[in-house]
């Protein structure tokens, strides 16, 4: 299957549930309620999870030689890397930060710059609940960690000049009465993929297909990354949540962004982590 | 000092602000670095303290939106959604029918603050590290926002420094206790609707904050009230009026007013980072 037929049947097919892509007979497209907040199931296991039954390529999954919670109940990153998704040079950057890992010296990921964590990232980030604010034009997603945000524009097009922004260029729309299906472009750089600390390119592409249960208890999530530039084929991975009652704390990562001991960051290891700071006020 | 300050400020050992804050410093630092143990992070996280039983609300597996999760605006002046934009920007806080009414302390406050942003030996951490600039400083700021209405809650979500402000509709304020130790640069803020007007009552301030680019200071035992109201189609105004004893002989009002610009999407914002342009919007200065 090539790239891009892979990437329309997840925009328009579903990727595990055909059963679910949109009837043109059907009835008037109601609106999935994603509503209340959404805790990570499976917190200390994956970054992302593989999509039971899906043939095709696979996410980054915990080294089963290096367990990510080991004895000393030391969390470790440590991706298996023979995974075929992995460009060569994506391989060499990411070596470095598995061994460091191997090694006990944990990586900084995207939250602890107090930086966003992008796409996919931002269904990654541990220490709170995800929402989705719905309105009939927008869905908007907020975290509690360092406040991020992000924004999807419904029933529009893609802009023809997005840039390359920390959460890109989000479009959507609602399809089967129970999903959300939401395409990212225009993403840039400096986010890592997953918590192994996975980078990719600016090309990258995000198919996201958020599916809520019906009975409003479990949201799941799977997606499909394209990037050529730094993966050798798209992969799909999905992230489950379980529903809880709304609770938006205030959690400011700059006040106090501090590291205990070394840490991985910039490709060495290092005790100074850097924080975004403005030398200037912008006014 | 207030009430509230009060009690905690004379406690002896493990206040339980502090305690609470270093927690959460933990949780940045340990979390991001990928360094947090499973326990610790099932102790401390928002998410896993509510599994054992804390936070608002308590019920599990709440069952969705009844009618849905789509708000639908009894009236058009109720509907206040939308990205929205301030008319002009003033680094002083404009203050209704006068100045700020400074008591001795908050004159003491004030001149020391002044005098410590000029010299340097006080930063504002607002602008230069990119924190929250808290209520009622935002309020003012020359960046767009928008409002987000949902069924049950307002959204406030502005663009800079991507501070998120969630003010429930017609539920209680937190508890006391929780005013006490979880101290917010935005506070904890409870919404009605009065006719057309919506009431935002909000407490439970850090002292982390100014009340403007001067230096104006309050105290965490300050409360804000904000009527929030439609002029007409595209034009809002937020009258917010203060009050804080530790501060001021009595309380005062500000009001704030902008523009609908549906034209506009909030952009990512970092810190240290190019941003948008916002020359154009009156009473900014650049610096160069």
């Amino acid at each position: 299957m090539t790239r891009s037929a892979l990437l329309l049947g997840m925009i328009f097919g579903g990727l595990a549930w055909p059963m679910l892509a949109v009837s043109e007979t059907g009835p008037a497209q109601t609106i999935p309620d994603f509503s209340g907040g959404w805790d990570r199931i499976g917190d200390l296991l994956e970054t992302f999870e593989a999509i039971p039954g899906h043939a095709g390529a696979g996410p980054l999954l915990v080294d089963p030689l290096h367990p990510h919670v080991n004895q000393s109940r030391d969390l470790t990153w440590a991706p298996a890397l023979d995974n075929p998704i992995l460009k060569a040079e994506t391989l060499a950057k990411l070596r470095p930060i598995a061994e460091a890992e191997i090694r006990g010296i944990p990586h900084i990921k995207d939250e602890g710059h107090c930086q966003p964590s992008g796409v996919p990232g931002l269904l990654n980030v541990r220490g709170g609940l995800i929402e989705l604010l719905q309105t009939p034009a927008q869905v908007t997603i907020i975290h509690p960690v360092d406040q991020q945000v992000r924004r999807i524009y419904l029933d529009v097009p893609h802009s023809q000049n997005p840039g390359h922004t920390w959460y890109g260029e989000s479009v959507g729309h609602y399809e089967g009465g129970d999903t959300l299906v939401v395409d990212t472009i225009g993403l840039n750089d400096k986010t890592q993929t997953d918590r192994f600390g996975t980078p990719h390119s600016d090309q990258m592409r995000v198919v996201e297909r958020y599916r809520v249960a019906g009975d409003h208890r479990t949201l799941e999530v799977q997606f499909t990354v394209d990037d050529p530039g730094a993966f050798t084929m798209p992969w799909s991975a999905r992230v489950r949540f379980r529903a809880r009652p709304a609770n938006f704390t205030e959690q400011i990562c700059a006040e106090n962004n501090r590291f205990v001991g070394l840490v991985f960051d910039g490709g060495k290891a290092t005790t100074s982590v850097y924080t975004p700071t403005a030398g200037k006020p912008d006014f | 000092m207030g009430r509230n300050s009060c009690r905690y400020k004379d406690a002896s050992s493990a206040e339980p602000g502090q305690a609470i804050a270093s927690w959460r410093r933990f949780i940045h630092a340990a979390g991001a670095a990928g360094l947090v143990l499973a326990a610790a992070l099932a102790a401390v996280t928002g998410a896993d303290a509510q599994r054992a039983g804390g936070g608002r609300g308590q019920q599990d597996a709440p069952t969705g939106t009844p009618g849905g999760p789509i708000y639908t605006p009894p009236s058009p002046a109720m509907n206040i959604s939308g990205v929205w934009w301030t008319q002009s920007y003033s680094p002083k806080i404009q203050v209704l029918g006068g100045d700020l009414p400074l008591n001795e302390k908050g004159s003491a406050q004030y001149a020391g603050n002044m005098g410590a942003l000029k010299d340097g030996t006080l930063k504002d951490e607002a602008r230069h590290l990119c924190v929250p600039d808290g209520v009622p400083r935002i309020l003012g700021n020359p960046y767009p926002f928008q409002i987000i209405q949902t069924p049950g809650r307002v959204t406030f979500v502005y663009e800079l420094n991507h501070v998120i402000r969630p003010v429930p509709l017609d539920k209680p304020q937190v508890s006391p206790e929780e005013l006490e130790v979880a101290l917010y640069y935005s506070g904890h803020s409870v919404a009605h609707w009065e006719g057309d007007t919506l009431v935002i009552e909000t407490a439970g301030f850090n002292e982390k904050t100014f009340l403007d680019a001067t230096g104006a200071p309050h105290s965490d035992a300050m409360t804000t009230i904000e009527r929030i109201k439609k002029l007409n189609g595209t034009t809002l105004e937020d009258v917010i009026t203060v009050t804080d004893p530790e501060m001021f002989t009595k309380p005062w009002s500000s009001r704030f007013v902008y523009d609908l610009h549906p034209e506009v999407r909030l952009e990512d914002y970092v810190c240290g980072e190019k941003h948008r342009d916002i020359s154009k919007v009156q009473g900014v200065v650049v610096p160069k």
